[in-house]
């Protein structure tokens, strides 16, 4: 018989429902999955007695007959999501004792109708990495690091380079992508500025969704890129990514960029897919790419990846410069989400809510605010933080502001522009997630950091211009490890996306 | 030490100290080829083209100017790393 963490949220749904399974037991086990994978640090933050309490409300209600949506679904948050009376760390040590006096939206909504949290993920700094390795709770490991280069047998395979090595999540959402992929809960939650759901999506071989810019509140959410952030959803098939999400949606007034009740639109089955893949040279460049066409044309036929493909030289619009995809939409968003960061990382200060320095008594003797804040603020970042605060500091100085960032604002406009032309054509985006499969741990720590930013080469795109997008698994590589599919709609477009994505997952057979 | 790294390292210096950060001899390097990467953006063609600051700039709506919570000050003073009679304690700043 089937584990009850490994059903799917639908399944264990219907089994709560019908008495089959108590809630109470189940988390339990989520619980104790959690426990037994701690070698994989998905979690920051375990809510043991929370979850139980939750728990047996939910079978109080589901003995009464009066079962919510998700009554009884344990879930994981990335320890961005704000967590009344539960810490809230972000991953730094700046918020390492921060306990939240109020939930985020999202947050919220998901318990009104039931879910369970049973945690809180580890994840890179404040969101900032792309493998969950800057986290003040040190790196998180890739659940498939024990698959990875073997044979049927558990053997490691000749030739198999990442045989046997702790292999990275990706990130920054890491923590809540290894909870999905290890079978401790059926979804988890995630945020996304360029990347970080659907990165770690495709490196553990989970569905990430991230809506529509404004789907989702970010009240709550400790922002990062406050014109780039959303929620985003994890989960081991895209029914349960979905069944999770449709609760997230809807206008909450104390974000002013969410927008109003969620209203399923009508799809039209028979979709045109367009293929995006920037320059023709980053085929040859990564395997994981070329494996990745291949794939395409398994799953399209060749002579429709030919012409549906809208890369390179064959994409002729006049006022379309398709280059721009590539040369300028890395920098722009590195731009624009640095600038952000600084700005909203200027609250942590040693005051208010935050760590503070330990010199703090010589600074008080010696009068001197700026020492305490400068000094607090050193502490309690890490080096990715500061670099990226430093950075932000610089494009927003007088000389740079003009010249770098609203010239990164005014390519985010050209890049909006080239998606609003695209869908003309097509109705859904097809493209890479990311230009490798996952690396190993070891590998992360010696990147540069502009090696690393390189990960969100497919993924920025869509954050820059708002739009909803989702990573599925899609074909594996020569270590049988997860490739991943992104498909990118218009804007406020979920439900086709999720037709889209449903559609794709049956025909390559991928079975929760 | 060229002039090149002699400005580098002035910058880096007056951006710590607006950023309120301390930086380490490690930083220079980085800042240098993070800062010439941005370089590269100056290169689009983006004449005529208006900055675009959010996805959602056209429809942002605002709300009621009314109180909808408040009386949480010891909520929110109790993560405050040192508090006194309901306040933040800093050092003193007014001579």
């Amino acid at each position: 018989m089937t584990h009850p963490c490994d059903l799917s949220l639908v399944e264990m749904s219907e089994r709560l429902a019908c008495g089959d399974l108590c809630p109470v037991a189940l988390t339990e086990e989520a619980l104790r999955r959690a426990e037994e994978n701690k070698h994989l640090n998905a979690f920051v933050t375990l809510n043991k007695e929370g979850a139980l309490e939750q728990a047996e409300q939910s079978r109080k209600l589901i003995k009464e007959g009066k079962m919510r949506a998700l009554e009884g679904i344990p879930l994981a948050y990335k320890d961005m999501f704000c967590t009344k009376g539960l810490r809230t760390t972000a991953g730094s040590r700046m918020l390492e004792n921060f306990v939240p006096p109020y939930s985020a939206h999202v947050v919220k909504l998901l318990e009104g109708e039931g879910a369970i949290c049973i945690g809180k993920c580890n994840q890179d700094e404040f969101a900032m990495g792309s493998a969950s390795i800057t986290g003040f709770g040190g790196a998180v490991v890739n659940p498939l690091s024990d698959q990875a280069g073997k044979d049927q047998t558990g053997k490691d395979q000749a030739g198999k380079d990442k045989a046997g090595k702790q292999l990275s999540a990706g990130g920054s959402s890491g923590g809540s992508a290894a909870a999905v992929a290890a079978g401790i809960v059926p979804a988890a939650l995630g945020t996304d500025t360029g990347g970080s759901v659907r990165q770690p999506a495709a490196f553990t071989g989970c569905v990430g969704v991230k809506p529509t810019y404004g789907r989702c509140s970010r009240f709550g959410i400790v922002a990062y890129a406050s014109s780039l952030d959303q929620a985003g959803v994890f989960a081991r098939s895209v029914q349960d990514a979905f069944a999770v999400l449709h609760h997230m949606m809807g206008y909450d007034e104390r974000d002013m960029t969410s927008v109003d009740s969620y209203r399923g639109e009508k799809v039209n089955p028979d979709m045109n897919f367009g293929i995006l893949l920037p320059s023709l040279d980053v085929v040859e460049k990564y395997p994981a790419i070329s494996e990745w066409l291949k794939g395409m044309e398994m799953l399209l036929g060749k002579k429709s990846v030919e012409k549906n493909m809208i890369a390179g030289e064959r994409y002729k619009t006049k006022d379309v410069n398709l280059q721009n995809l590539e040369s300028g939409a890395l920098e722009a968003y590195y731009i624009i989400a640095t600038a952000e960061a600084s700005s909203n990382l200027a609250r942590y200060d040693g005051v208010r809510y935050t760590h503070r320095s330990t010199h703090r008594s010589t600074a008080l003797k010696e009068n001197n605010i700026d020492e305490l804040i400068s000094g607090s603020r050193s502490e309690g970042f890490g080096s990715e933080v500061r670099r990226r605060i430093l950075m932000g500091t610089h494009v927003l100085s007088s000389g740079y502001y003009d010249a770098i960032y609203v010239q990164a604002q005014k390519m985010r406009r050209i890049l909006k522009g080239i998606f609003e032309k695209m869908f003309e054509t097509y109705d859904i985006i097809l493209s890479p997630v990311t230009p490798t499969t996952a690396f190993t741990l070891e590998e992360a720590k010696n990147f540069s950091p502009q090696a690393m930013y390189l990960q969100d080469f497919f993924t920025v795109q869509a954050s820059l211009a708002g739009l909803p997008c989702l990573s599925m698994p899609f074909v594996k590589d020569a270590n049988g490890l997860p490739i991943g599919l992104q498909l990118i709609a218009p804007a406020f477009q979920e439900e086709r996306l999720l037709a889209a994505a449903s559609h794709v997952e049956k025909i390559i057979g991928y079975k929760p | 030490m060229s002039e090149d790294e002699i400005s580098q390292k002035e910058q880096l210096a007056r951006l710590a100290r607006l950023a309120r950060l301390r930086v380490g001899t490690g930083d220079s390097a980085d800042f240098a080829a993070m800062a010439a990467w941005f370089e590269k953006i100056k290169t689009i063609d983006t004449q005529g083209i208006e900055p675009m600051t959010n996805p959602r700039e056209e429809n942002a709506r605002l709300r009621e100017d009314r109180v909808d919570d408040g009386d949480v000050r010891d909520a929110l003073l109790a993560n405050a790393p040192e508090t006194q009679h309901g306040f933040f304690v800093v050092p003193k700043v007014i001579e």
